[in-house]
């Protein structure tokens, strides 16, 4: 019994891409593929925004012989391991594999569900604010609303935007579009005592008059396409 | 004067009510939502009109309310429950409706201390809906929002506006209490799961909109971001199968211009001339522009200037809307340009 649980922990340390995605606070990652990771093509660039890189690379690819730094050190590589991964990750999720590997977290609503309460608990998709790390923390978006919240614990909402990147959630869409939600234009319409409040049954009015502006363009341009 | 007695009685109420059951169910984890109800507004049976039909056990769960003594109640129980239910109630119809509590079968049990606290928490939360309602249930919340005591808005573009509870049903048991922001007008589920047990109906589907009518000073200006989906950097455009189709949800008239005048403003200004007056306000703002290039623009943050104008504007306008505005706002500037 003892042997097996060791076993298993060594499995864990084997593996640094194991570790990290069974981290507390690490549930929004998927699994890079290896194989995305040796392509030295896909890291283009990366020399020159991680610190230590070749030693963080080495670190994620299991082949960084620990013993030979200090602890020091040790923890230096360790963040930018992580750091390093974070940015793969984000090229990662816009190729088709990694989209493939989202969409499965999408669809086990791994992400979290909007809390706008007429979306009716539709799943949410990470996505980044910014493609330059340390700028914005991560958010959700929910493609039923077309808006974007904060994650609920705070574990997540610490995470860098930059390693899920601006374009993620629309890419998946626009790869799997028979995914998108039904939009409704469903609206929650504030009462007093049973009577709508007037400022605020202006503002819908007026945005009634919008969406129908909106839809007559998008008519007009189909029609202009064919 | 008034508000002085108003605010002794508060004082008041809360000292007596130090260990009372009120103060330890509002102490309850996720209970901070709750405002504490004065009990003189408890013991005010007009208050309570209609509650006996919906509550189970209603005498009852009024005396844990009121820390009525448990022995005491015991004691004074079995006669109180067939008062209740006496059918010589009934000798006064005066053709009026009455109001006929809840039908306890005879000879039930009592129920045990575990369910009667629920049903007690039940009547305090009906309670609770039609307190807040009142001028000083409103002010005890907006004090407690003001605080940020509600938590706030979900919402990333809301920037952390703080949310006020409410139901979207006023009958107890429908569904747990939601969060109306008022940036955005939207509700929102509970971000926790304690507050997720509480009832929507304890706060009432008319409460965040009295409270900002009654303080309109705490809504916020409703100008917001709207997302914009974008691929490497590229909007998304309109006519793509899953292009944005909802951006109205959150479009906001803009708070300085009025309603007609901004959907003019969408028509690119076509509609603008059939109005002389706004077309007359709108040919005063593009000379001002003339004028702040002008004016050495470098030491002054152009900006928030701009906006600080606008807003003058806006005033001016809100101010004196019969006048038209041109000579106001010309006034405006240049006071604004001094």
């Amino acid at each position: 019994m003892d042997d097996l649980s060791s076993g298993s922990d060594s499995d864990y340390t084997k593996y640094w891409i194991d570790w990290f995605l069974n981290t507390k606070g690490n549930e929004y990652f998927c699994e890079v593929d290896e194989d995305y990771i040796l392509d030295r093509f896909n890291l283009t660039g990366l020399n020159s925004e991680v610190q230590h890189y070749s030693q963080a690379l080495d670190l994620i690819t299991d082949n960084l012989v620990e013993e030979e730094f200090d602890e020091d050190m040790r923890d230096q590589v360790e963040k930018s391991a992580r750091h390093l991964y974070g940015l793969i990750h984000a090229r990662f999720v816009i190729t088709s594999r990694g989209l493939a590997k989202m969409l499965d977290k999408y669809k086990k609503a791994e992400f979290g569900r909007c809390p706008r309460v007429l979306c009716h608990n539709q799943p949410l998709l990470p996505v980044g604010l910014s493609d330059v790390p340390h700028s914005k923390t991560v958010k959700l978006y929910c493609a039923k609303c077309e808006d974007i919240y904060s994650p609920k614990s705070s574990r997540h909402a610490a995470i860098d935007g930059a390693y899920y990147g601006t374009s993620f959630p629309h890419m998946l869409f626009q790869v799997y579009p028979n995914l998108m939600p039904q939009k409704s234009t469903e609206r929650y319409i504030p009462r007093i005592f049973g009577f709508k409040v007037h400022e605020i049954a202006k503002v819908h009015r007026w945005q009634d008059q919008m969406r129908e502006r909106l839809e007559e363009q998008t008519r007009q341009n189909s029609k202009d396409h064919q | 004067m008034e508000d002085s007695d108003n605010g002794s009685t508060i004082t008041k109420s809360s000292l007596t009510s130090v260990d009372s059951w009120i103060t330890y169910f509002c102490s309850l984890a996720g209970h901070e939502l709750y405002a504490e109800v004065p009990e003189d507004y408890i013991e005010d049976e007009f208050n309570l009109t209609g509650l006996s039909a919906i509550v189970p056990y209603y005498e009852l769960a009024l005396d844990i309310i009121l820390n009525v003594d448990i022995d005491e109640m015991v004691e004074s129980d079995s006669d109180g429950m067939s008062n209740d239910l006496d059918p010589s109630d009934e000798e006064g119809s005066d053709g009026l409706w009455k109001e006929t509590p809840l039908k306890v079968p005879k000879n039930a049990q009592r129920p045990d201390v575990m369910a009667l606290e629920r049903y007690a928490g039940m009547l305090y939360g009906l309670i609770h809906q039609r307190y807040i309602l009142s001028r000083n249930g409103l002010r005890q919340m907006a004090e407690k929002y003001n605080s940020g005591h509600f938590g706030y808005c979900p919402r990333v573009y809301c920037y952390r506006c703080p949310v006020l509870p409410c139901g979207r049903s006023d009958q107890p048991g429908t569904e747990a209490v939601r969060f109306f922001c008022p940036c955005c007008l939207d509700v929102y589920s509970p971000q926790t799961t304690r507050h997720s047990t509480i009832d929507g109906a304890h706060f009432g589907s008319t409460f965040p909109h009295l409270l900002l009518f009654t303080y309109p000073d705490l809504a916020p200006d409703g100008r917001t971001q709207i997302y914009k989906p974008k691929i490497f950097g590229f909007r998304v455009n309109e006519r793509s199968v899953v292009g944005p189709r909802l951006p109205w949800l959150r479009l906001r008239p803009d708070d300085h211009t009025s309603t007609e005048e901004l959907s003019m403003e969408f028509d690119g200004g076509g509609g603008g001339g059939s109005d002389p007056r706004y077309q007359k306000g709108r040919d005063d703002e593009s000379s001002l522009a003339g004028k702040l290039d002008a004016v050495s623009i470098d030491r002054l943050n152009w900006q928030s200037e701009s906006h600080k104008l606008s807003e003058e504007i806006a005033r001016v306008k809100r101010k004196d809307p019969s006048s038209g505005g041109g000579f106001h706002i010309k006034e405006a500037i240049r006071r604004w340009l001094e």
